[in-house]
């Protein structure tokens, strides 16, 4: 009855994943998503999200030549590789007429947009200064540096504004038809580069990685002697590289290795083959159930969900050990009245530990716990109903090498002398408070995300180059209405003129610096209205002093009257936006946001104590922000440990006694702490991650404990079980530990060290047994 | 009839006036075959320091009668930059370096454009300098060249290459001899500036020290 029911709904599994949740599988791989989200300000996190998102789909490139030309060529053949590989919306080198037909795209708005500077003279009723350099621009070659010419534009206000906004290219500077920058003897040629509006899938950062790559051959074969390129997709590739080489080398290893060692104790392909169902099965239900509650699944889940799974293999490997309790007359069906309380005695206590995973609000964690919690459960159900009907006997030679292994493992020493435990006890404790004495925390973000050096050359050398530095703080500015976002970012910008004035920040990038408010705009306009275009005002004395006559004068005033302010939709209709474009949030929420990006900013303090209570403003340092949160993090799972702990503690002396309780908890206890110790002493310094991977060893660490404990009938096939169970365990979670990946490195650590040792202890502590006659042994 | 000729008249003499510019657009010239037109006459120049001379600026702006003249010396020194006395109608100084531009005025008022800060800075420096040097290796990255021989001297045409450029700019003709001699530069939206250099000295040696103080 149970295997039916049991079977019908492991088939119903089967047929959503295929069906629903393989095709539509979202692997997400930024360590950001991880994370928990700030949510006292949703509104805030949204901008950011959108921000942040704008921002990652961008990448620049310098391609470097010892020549101009050859440079050109080089990045000519890249622009075009990257354009073939069809991942890149747009790929720009050459900048074309149109963008400088944009760029001058403000003249009908005119009479509405006005330099600072310009407006302080008109203000201060310095009109004398604003004629004098006129006169200058149409006598002298200062004229020739104007993008409006002397007809479209004699007080070159117009100019001034436009040449006023400072888009961010750094030093590098048009040569022929590209932005280009000479540095180290080398001249080098910008590439910039977006991808689309789908390209966060894994598939798309892969093939956008082997764009780039391609991209690069070609300008190394087309005479580029350095390529340096910066941008997340670059970072996002290179993960989802690694992981996947990581993901397939580990699962492989630890795969090979389980099959070996099952094949080794067992002699018979059966138990293998049923011990891969329920690993398969209970890896499809912890996708699902991801699937499910998520929406997608972490790259990381992934990673280290595969190896979790790996621990289902104990409960099929402690059910096929029962085989040797009984070499001539074992029946698969009378196995669950041996193995079944333990399985899922241990099953109940591993979930335990997940759950407590659950409550932490931590998306990644969250995930992990969720797949790990049904990934398992369903492998233990398979194990428990499904494998008594599908397992069978296979044959046993009385004299077979796996037998003379059980009956000699049920030798195995324990440590029984109380002198001897206690001498221990004190070793181990000195061991552990010394180490916890050393204990050091890393709670740095950037310690966890890990790049490829190359990467982090390049971006440094792009840096480097262009001479300037995006900062990764930026202000957020959120308002009403379009109109009060602009105004607000106006008051920043006077804010913030002091630490420009004086280099404390280098560059800051508004999207109210090419479209002012219309406030501002109305202003100026009625500023110019009164003191330039007057009858009494400077223009028409300028252009009659020049010689124009009436009509031409006439004309310029009409062109001032029917001009109209510029909004926000006009600007970003045109291609002048574009450098704008991703500080520009619109709708979030139910309000408005921009951004501003920040430039070579040498003085943080400065800048957020200047920010500081302008309303609707808010200086945004994702780093510090994610560091804080996961510092603040790490204590709760410290708490959160400690009371798994308790509560798995609390749920043992129910079952066993207040003593046995304690022998039981000591195992996963005592190992954890050395694991802890051991990493201390060798000064590795603790993460959030190795106080969760200390969850997951109480987990697991318990199961050796309590098959141990609940074994019926003799001693030797649940030692079998529980060191080979031990062995694949290590092998799966000692790969991670050679992970690049921070996170999953430091969580292989503390699992790998903290079973072992909990194994060891468990191996040493486990109850006497009187029925079978395994003596008790002291420690040889 | 008679209104028929006054046309063909005004279009001959607008042909009159715009058919030396013209000409020189039909003679597309390579910039290795420059050196056979400018002869031996420009040969002094590619081992030259810099030019001195006097200039005069004619800017022609359309509905504006007359050109805005303005007059005075200047002074190129290849490896430091233009600088450009401005006299009359008021006195100012035009400096123009790799690094950026800066002007200064009889009254002490100087404005600074640093190259780092406006692009177009750095390109105007550029083609400033290879038209005094007359270096068309350099100017034919930025420009497509043309020239035609004239009675004792040269004439060279020059149009941006690429589209971002004649946005804003449509044409430059050059004449000289030994050295430049006029220039005429056209900009995309009708506004017209000619420079003439009447009297050039090429400089051989050195800058002197005082030459050099006037880039500070």
């Amino acid at each position: 009855m149970r295997f039916r029911l049991w079977g019908t709904a492991m088939l119903a599994l089967v047929l959503l994943f295929t069906a629903q949740v393989a095709p539509r599988m979202r692997v997400e791989t930024s360590i950001f998503a991880l994370l928990p989200q700030d949510r006292r300000d949703v509104a805030a996190e949204q901008a950011l999200d959108a921000y942040t998102d704008r921002l990652s789909r961008n990448s620049l490139f310098l391609v470097g030549a010892a020549d101009f030309a050859t440079a050109r060529t080089a990045a000519g053949a890249f622009a075009d590789a990257l354009r073939n590989s069809g991942q890149f919306a747009q790929v720009r080198l050459e900048l074309d007429r149109s963008l400088v037909e944009a760029a001058r795209a403000d003249l009908p708005y005119r009479g509405y947009l006005l330099s600072s500077r310009h407006r302080e003279w008109l203000a201060q009723n310095q009109q004398q200064r604003l004629h004098d350099e006129a006169l200058r621009a149409l006598y002298t070659p200062a004229g020739f540096l104007r993008p409006f010419n002397a007809t479209e534009d004699p007080l070159g206000l117009l100019s001034a504004f436009v040449t006023g906004q400072r888009p961010p290219t750094g030093r590098a500077r048009l040569q022929q038809d590209v932005l280009a920058v000479a540095a180290g003897g080398r001249s080098y040629v910008l590439v910039t580069a977006q991808t689309g509006a789908s390209a966060f899938s894994v598939a798309a950062e892969e093939a956008a990685g082997q764009a780039i790559a391609a991209a690069r051959a070609a300008a190394t074969a087309a005479g580029a002697a350095e390529i340096d390129g910066s941008g997340v997709i670059q970072h996002a590739a290179a993960a989802v590289a690694s992981s996947k080489q990581e993901m397939s080398l580990f699962s492989g290893i630890s795969l090979a290795g389980t099959a070996l060692l099952m094949l080794l104790a067992f002699r018979s392909p059966r138990p293998l083959l049923l011990t891969a169902l329920a690993m398969t099965l209970g890896g499809m239900a912890g996708l699902c159930a991801c699937r499910w509650v998520f929406g997608q699944v972490h790259l990381v889940t992934l990673v280290f969900g595969s190896s979790l799974i790996g621990t289902s293999v104990d409960y099929a490997i402690y059910f096929f050990a029962d085989r040797f309790r009984d070499p001539s007359g074992w029946r698969a069906e009378q196995a669950p009245g041996f193995v079944a309380s333990g399985i899922a005695l241990g099953y109940f206590t591993t979930a335990l530990s997940y759950l407590a995973l659950l409550l932490a609000p931590f998306p990644g964690l969250r995930q992990i716990a969720l797949f790990s919690a049904v990934g398992l459960g369903v492998a233990c159900g398979c194990v428990l109903f499904l494998l008594p009907r599908l397992a069978a006997a296979w044959p046993l030679p009385p004299d077979a090498a796996v037998l003379r292994l059980v009956r000699r493992l049920e030798h195995l020493p324990r440590i029984g002398s109380p002198p001897l435990q206690v001498a221990l006890a004190l070793i181990g404790a000195a061991f552990v408070a010394g180490g916890l004495w050393r204990l050091g925390f890393v709670d740095d973000v950037r310690a966890l995300q890990n790049s490829p050096p190359e990467l982090l050359r390049q971006e440094a050398r792009v840096r480097e180059v262009l001479g300037q530095a995006p900062d990764r703080r930026f202000l957020l500015i959120r308002g009403d209405s379009e109109e009060q976002v602009l105004q607000r970012e106006e008051a920043l910008r006077a804010r913030l003129a002091p630490l420009l004035a004086d280099g404390r920040l280098g560059n800051l990038l508004l999207v109210s610096d090419a479209v002012p408010s219309l406030r501002t705009q109305a202003a100026d306009h009625a500023l110019l209205a009164q003191k330039v275009y007057a009858a009494e005002g400077l223009l028409p004395a300028f252009l009659r002093e020049l010689g124009y006559g009436d009509a031409a004068v006439a004309a310029q005033i009409q062109a001032f009257q029917a001009a109209t302010p510029l909004r926000p939709q006009t600007f970003f209709a045109g291609a002048a936006a574009d450098p704008y474009r991703p500080l520009w949030l619109g709708r979030v929420g139910d309000g408005y946001a921009g951004a501003a990006s920040l430039f070579d900013l040498r003085d943080p303090d400065a800048l957020a104590r200047a920010a500081d209570g302008l309303p609707g403003v808010r200086l945004i340092d994702k780093i510090a922000d994610i560091s804080e949160v996961l510092y603040r993090y790490r204590r709760i799972a410290m708490l959160l440990t400690a009371a798994v702990y308790v509560v798995i503690g609390l749920l043992l002396a129910w079952r066993y006694g207040l003593a046995g309780g304690i022998v039981t908890c000591l195992p996963p206890v005592g190992g954890g702490l050395l694991a802890l110790a051991v990493l201390a002493w060798a000064g590795v310094p603790l993460s959030l991650f190795h106080m969760l991977a200390l969850l997951l060893v109480m987990g697991m660490g318990s199961d050796y404990t309590i098959f141990l404990r609940e074994a019926r009938g003799p001693e030797g096939p649940v030692l079998l079980a529980v060191v080979l169970a031990t062995l694949t365990a290590v092998l799966s979670f000692g790969l991670l530990a050679f992970s690049s990946t921070p996170f999953i490195h430091a969580i292989g650590q503390v699992q790998a060290l903290g079973i072992g040792f909990a194994v060891l202890l468990a191996l040493a502590l486990r109850p006497k047994r009187g029925t079978d006659g395994t003596k008790p042994a002291a420690l040889t | 009839m008679s209104r028929c000729r006054l046309l063909l008249g005004l279009l001959l003499l607008c042909g009159a006036v715009r058919a030396e510019p013209e000409a020189v657009f039909a003679h597309p010239l390579a910039p290795a075959q420059m050196s056979a037109l400018l002869g031996t006459a420009a040969r002094p120049l590619a081992a030259a320091t810099g030019l001195r001379g006097r200039f005069e600026q004619r800017k022609y702006l359309p509905e504006l009668p007359r050109p805005l003249l303005s007059t005075g010396e200047f002074l190129f020194a290849r490896d430091v930059g233009v600088w450009w006395h401005t006299r009359t109608p008021f006195d100012s100084v035009f400096i123009l370096t790799r690094d950026g531009a800066r002007s200064r005025d009889e009254g002490g008022g100087e404005t600074r454009i640093a190259a780092a800060e406006q692009p177009g800075v750095a390109v105007a420096a550029r083609i400033f300098f290879a038209l005094f040097a007359l270096d068309f290796e350099a100017l034919a990255n930025d420009f497509e060249t043309y020239g035609v021989p004239t009675g004792g001297g040269w004439q060279v045409g020059l149009r941006p290459k690429q589209a971002a450029m004649a946005a804003v700019f449509r044409e430059a003709v050059i004449d000289g001899a030994q050295h430049a001699q006029r220039i005429e530069l056209q900009d995309t939206h009708g506004d017209r500036t000619e420079i003439l250099l009447p009297e050039v000295d090429v400089l051989g040696g050195a800058l002197t020290p005082a030459d050099r103080q006037r880039f500070d």
